[in-house]
């Protein structure tokens, strides 16, 4: 069988330097990293390699017409970003909701739940 | 006419953190008056994460930075009007303010701290040819409608200027369905943190068109597409290169304007770089006993440097409440080369407030590696050196009041010199 | 049956139709935009002229001087912005200072009284922001500024008030002549049958006419592009200050607005499409040129907006104000470029009076109301007057447009007033909402809220100038599919 090699560039965001470290995976796994600035650059090119994760930040619909936002309690997986927004976009929250109540959970079934970032009172 | 001891102008995170200071430091007869209908100011429509990472350690939502301080401002029992609107500010601290509930309130203040914030800079200002449209929205105003009305802009977008606002809308118009064409910069460089040109345009693969602005807009009852071209050195448009990108949308992220009509309405001195008030050590104005801090002052691009500051000027205005002896006897503060401005631009040494001063600066270009100099009357204080400096990311350096205190200087100067 | 209907709800035809509704006469108004003032009503430099300029024997020059001395009592009738700060033109060369003496003789012929040529420190004095190369001026203190969509509005207000019914949105597809003054006029709204028609279509006013069978004539549009500064350099002229003007125009000028603000313009380009109100930067290039001319210092920094208007210029170059002698009944008023905003209210009396000698009987109401309902402005109130007023309205204390001073109730009042407000920018035209420095971003929510409750419609349905700008283009989560993973393809 043969090998499959393919070579990735990331800029890393944690702090403002901008590496771009250049990763190459054969298989799937991860053969080298090259150009990194610091330990955290690794890590954090491994991570945006193989699993790269994003917080979904978004607004849902409050019962009555308001908009509420909310985000993912965790980081979701980047592919699944498009089909979160989704799944949620028929979703309608009855008030009264606190920061930090979950509104919807286990989206796209990450096991992850969806929490108000802003409260809302009855109207 | 009312009387009170300190009225807050804006409850944004400025307004909310100065008042919170301001009763924290001995203040008690407190008035926060804020324009909307709930606190919070542009942060309600903030709904993006990021802020928060200095002050709580945490990365939070512009709701939940929000909510902290509010929550804060409650328990505290501090005072607040909403739905009014400050019509006129006067030199003498008069505050006249409108409401549909309190009709016209006429209020005397013996110390205002103003956080009025900014406005966005508009497709008029920028003076971009063609037709005039629906369909033209600065960022800011496109987020609003959005995340608080709940409705669509549109559904092709091409967006002008990559600082961080624009470069959040290019995210959330994508999340919500839409198609984002692609973000043009008239700078060789980008305007936002790196952070959002990766999640919000790499992630979706939008195009950062860097040294391109838009040099048409065309459709006259609702836009229909522009002409987008690359620039020159001189930020001139190349006209061979002019291309038509179809849209139904322009979002403008064309920079901020701190809004200080009523800061001029006082009379109060307007520094012409930053466009708000010079301030001094505590954030105080050409006024004795006005003090202003958050965008109203200079443009952020950290809510948390916003509260430091406030913070400063909460405590400022208390420390003014308990003598009421103006400040004087100035170092003058100096943006020398390479650095566009510093705030504040005033500080009585004597009269700093803790143990150490913040100064906020920017420079007027990107260097990777730079010198950074700070020299009182042209002797050399301390230099530092700085890597990955951008203009779009604010520099806080601290100096001890030591070092400034008893010396009888005149002037400070901090410059920028590249390094290779 | 109508007694008449005009077509065109510009300045001209909104001047017609008030002065008309004095009678006891049938009166419909169409106009194919969804306001009145919507064509160069709204787009244009808002002098209302002394008169030196136009040629003598002209109907222009006739009408202009009529017009301008009506103005200060119509305006104050009406309850509309009217300034006679004077006009300047300048003169930096002893060519230009020619023009001048040229400029005197003609506007003493006209009647222009008082008019003088002042010296360069009278002028400096006058203007101490003025090139200071200028070396002569010639003053003219009965030339003023109004606002010309106010105006125009106004007027409309008033003549609906007092009968007039309009027809927006209603362009005419079809005129048919169906016998000695009885027409038959199409539109998409419906068909209307007249006895008389008055063509003040502005633009089209040459389509018009030929749609009908009476003269032909052609209308060229004519573009002039302004920029407008900041309200903060209001002070930078007093007077309309021009250059000395050229053949087909009054040149580029710096002037007050009668809001406080400054603008330059218009340059002066004939074109080919009579829908082309595009800013061009070449335009831009050209207004900046002449402005600098005149005041060396223009802070361009603080430009808020650019702007273009069309003047309907006729190939006859002056007004056509005539009944048809082709087809009977028929009076057109077309041509009317500059000095036609000066010259609506006297051209309205002509047009009567035209009426009058083709036929048609008028008999003056008794109940002819001439004051439109009461205009609220609150940002020129004084805080005791503001204060009763949101006593008695709370509407008045919520403040919508922070940069004009625009109270929720003046909005409302926008909408609900005879020719009531239906879209974004004729809120604007009625209140400056959304006129400021900030152009309507923090504004514009709040009025698309606004007019959606005032209406009863839907927030997408709000539009910035009718049908095709609507503001919003869906709900949110209207545009996300049920599509596999990927972000959406095309």
């Amino acid at each position: 069988m043969q090998s499959v090699e393919v070579d990735k560039t990331v800029t890393c965001i944690i702090c403002p330097k901008g590496c771009q470290i250049d990763v190459k995976l054969v298989d799937g796994n991860i053969e080298s990293i090259k150009n990194y600035g610091c330990k955290r650059g690794i890590e954090y090119a491994k991570n945006e390699v193989l699993d790269p994760r994003r917080t979904l930040t978004t607004t849902l619909k409050l019962a009555d017409g308001r908009m509420l936002p909310v985000k993912t309690k965790e980081p979701i997986p980047k592919k699944l970003l498009k089909r979160a927004m989704v799944e949620l976009k028929d979703v309608t929250v009855s008030p009264p909701v606190k920061i930090g109540d979950v509104v919807v959970s286990n989206v796209v079934g990450t096991g992850i739940d969806i929490v108000a970032t802003g409260n809302a009172e009855k109207k | 006419m009312l009387n009170k001891q300190l009225v807050v102008i804006g409850g944004g995170p400025a307004g909310l953190a100065a008042a919170i200071e301001a009763k924290k430091s001995g203040a008690e007869d407190i008035l926060l008056i804020e324009r909307d209908s709930g606190l919070g100011g542009i942060l309600q429509q903030c709904i993006h994460n990021g802020f928060g990472l200095h002050v709580f350690n945490e990365e939070l939502t512009g709701p939940e930075y929000a909510d902290r301080f509010i929550e804060e401002l409650k328990t505290m029992g501090i005072e607040t009007l909403l739905d009014t609107m400050v019509i006129e500010l006067g030199a003498d601290k008069t505050i006249t303010a409108v409401s549909p509930k309190k009709g016209l309130l006429q209020i005397r203040a013996d110390a205002v701290i103003l956080t009025m914030g900014c406005r966005e800079r508009t497709r008029g200002a920028i003076n971009i040819p063609g037709y005039r449209p629906a369909g033209i929205f600065t960022a800011g105003t496109a987020q609003r409608f959005v995340n608080i009305e709940g409705y669509m802009p549109g559904k092709e977008v091409v967006i002008l200027g990559s600082g961080d606002i624009g470069l959040i809308m290019a995210r959330r118009f994508t999340l919500e369905g839409a198609k984002v064409k692609c973000v043009a910069e008239i700078m060789p460089y980008s305007n936002g943190l790196t952070r959002n040109i990766v999640q919000c345009l790499n992630d979706f693969d939008i195009p950062l068109l860097l040294s391109h602005t838009v040099t048409y807009i065309h459709g006259r009852d609702r836009i229909e597409g522009v002409t987008i071209a690359e620039v020159d050195e001189n930020m001139n448009p190349i006209p061979s290169t002019e291309k038509f990108v179809s849209c139904d949308t322009l979002l403008l992220s064309v920079g901020l304007i701190p809004e200080n009509e009523l800061s001029k309405m006082a009379d109060i001195k307007i520094d012409n770089v930053t466009g708000g008030p010079v301030v001094n050590q505590r954030m105080e104005t050409s006024i004795p006993g006005i003090f202003a801090c958050g965008n109203v002052v200079h443009v952020h691009d950290l809510v948390d440097f916003v509260t430091m500051e406030s913070r400063l000027a909460g405590m400022g205005a208390t420390n003014y409440l308990k003598d009421k002896i103006p400040d004087k006897n100035y170092i003058s503060i100096l943006a020398g080369d390479d650095i566009r401005y510093v705030v504040p631009q005033l500080v009585n040494p004597e009269k700093i407030l803790s143990e150490k001063q913040n100064f906020f600066m920017r420079s007027t270009r990107p260097m990777e590696k730079a010198r950074l100099f700070i020299e009182s009357d042209n002797e050399l204080i301390r230099a530092r050196v700085l890597q990955h400096i951008k203009p779009s990311e604010m520099i806080n350096i601290e100096i001890k009041k030591s070092e400034l205190a008893g010396k009888d200087i005149k002037t400070l100067k901090f410059s920028l010199r590249e390094e290779v | 049956m109508e007694d008449i209907v005009i077509i065109g709800a510009g300045v001209t035809g909104c001047a017609i139709a008030r002065e008309l509704a004095r009678y006891d006469i049938d009166i419909t108004l169409v106009e194919k935009e969804e306001d009145v003032a919507c064509g160069t009503s709204k787009a244009n430099s808002a002098v209302v002229h002394a008169g030196f300029d136009a040629e003598p024997g002209t109907l222009k020059a006739k009408f202009n001087v009529i017009g301008n001395r009506l103005y200060p009592e119509l305006c104050k009738e009406l309850d509309v912005p009217f300034k006679m700060n004077g006009s300047l033109v300048v003169a930096v060369n002893d060519e230009e200072v020619q023009v001048l003496c040229e400029l005197l003789e003609r506007g003493k012929i006209n009647g222009v009284n008082p008019l003088r040529i002042i010296g360069k420190d009278e002028l400096l004095t006058l203007e101490p922001n003025l090139n200071p190369e200028a070396k002569a001026a010639l003053d003219a203190p009965t030339g003023g500024i109004v606002c010309p969509y106010e105006l125009t509005i106004a007027l409309a207000e008033n003549a609906s008030q007092n009968g007039v019914k309009f027809w927006l949105n209603s362009p005419v597809t079809d005129i048919e002549v169906l016998g000695n003054h009885h027409f038959l006029i199409k539109t998409p709204k419906g068909n209307i049958e007249t006895k008389y028609i008055v063509n003040a279509a502005g633009l089209f006013a040459d389509e018009i006419s030929k749609m009908a069978g009476a003269e032909e004539y052609t209308i060229t549009p004519r573009k002039g592009e302004y920029l407008i500064f900041d309200k903060q350099f209001g002070g930078l002229v007093k007077k309309a200050v021009f250059p000395t003007p050229t053949k087909i125009s009054k040149g580029i000028l710096v002037c007050p607005t009668v809001d406080g603000n400054i603008f330059i313009g218009p340059n002066s380009h004939d074109i080919g499409d009579k829908y082309d109100t595009s800013v061009n930067s070449d335009g831009i290039k050209e207004i900046v040129a002449g402005g600098k001319k005149l005041i060396p210092n223009l802070p361009m920094r603080n430009v808020i907006t650019s702007f273009a208007g069309l003047r309907a210029v006729s190939n006859t170059n002056d007004f056509i104000i005539e009944a048809s002698k082709k087809v009977n009944g028929f009076i057109n008023v077309g041509g009317i470029q500059s000095p036609g905003l000066t010259s609506a209210p006297a051209i309205a009396l002509e047009v009567k009076d035209i009426l009058q000698d083709i036929g048609l009987k008028l008999k003056e109401k008794r109940d002819f109301i001439p004051h439109r309902p009461k205009k609220f402005r609150f940002r020129e109130m004084d805080n005791e007057e503001r204060k009763k007023l949101i006593e008695e309205n709370p509407a008045f204390g919520h403040v919508i447009c922070r940069c004009e001073t625009v109270t929720e109730a003046e909005i409302i009042d926008a909408i609900k007033r005879p020719i009531g407000a239906q879209s974004i920018d004729a809120v604007k035209r009625r209140t400056r909402a959304g006129m400021g420095r900030c152009q309507g971003g923090f504004c514009s929510p709040r009025v698309v809220e606004i007019i959606t409750r005032e209406l009863g419609i839907d927030p997408l349905e709000v539009t910035k100038k009718g049908p095709g700008s609507n503001i919003l283009i869906g709900r949110i989560k209207e545009f996300l599919k049920d599509e596999g993973g990927d972000q959406n393809a095309k």
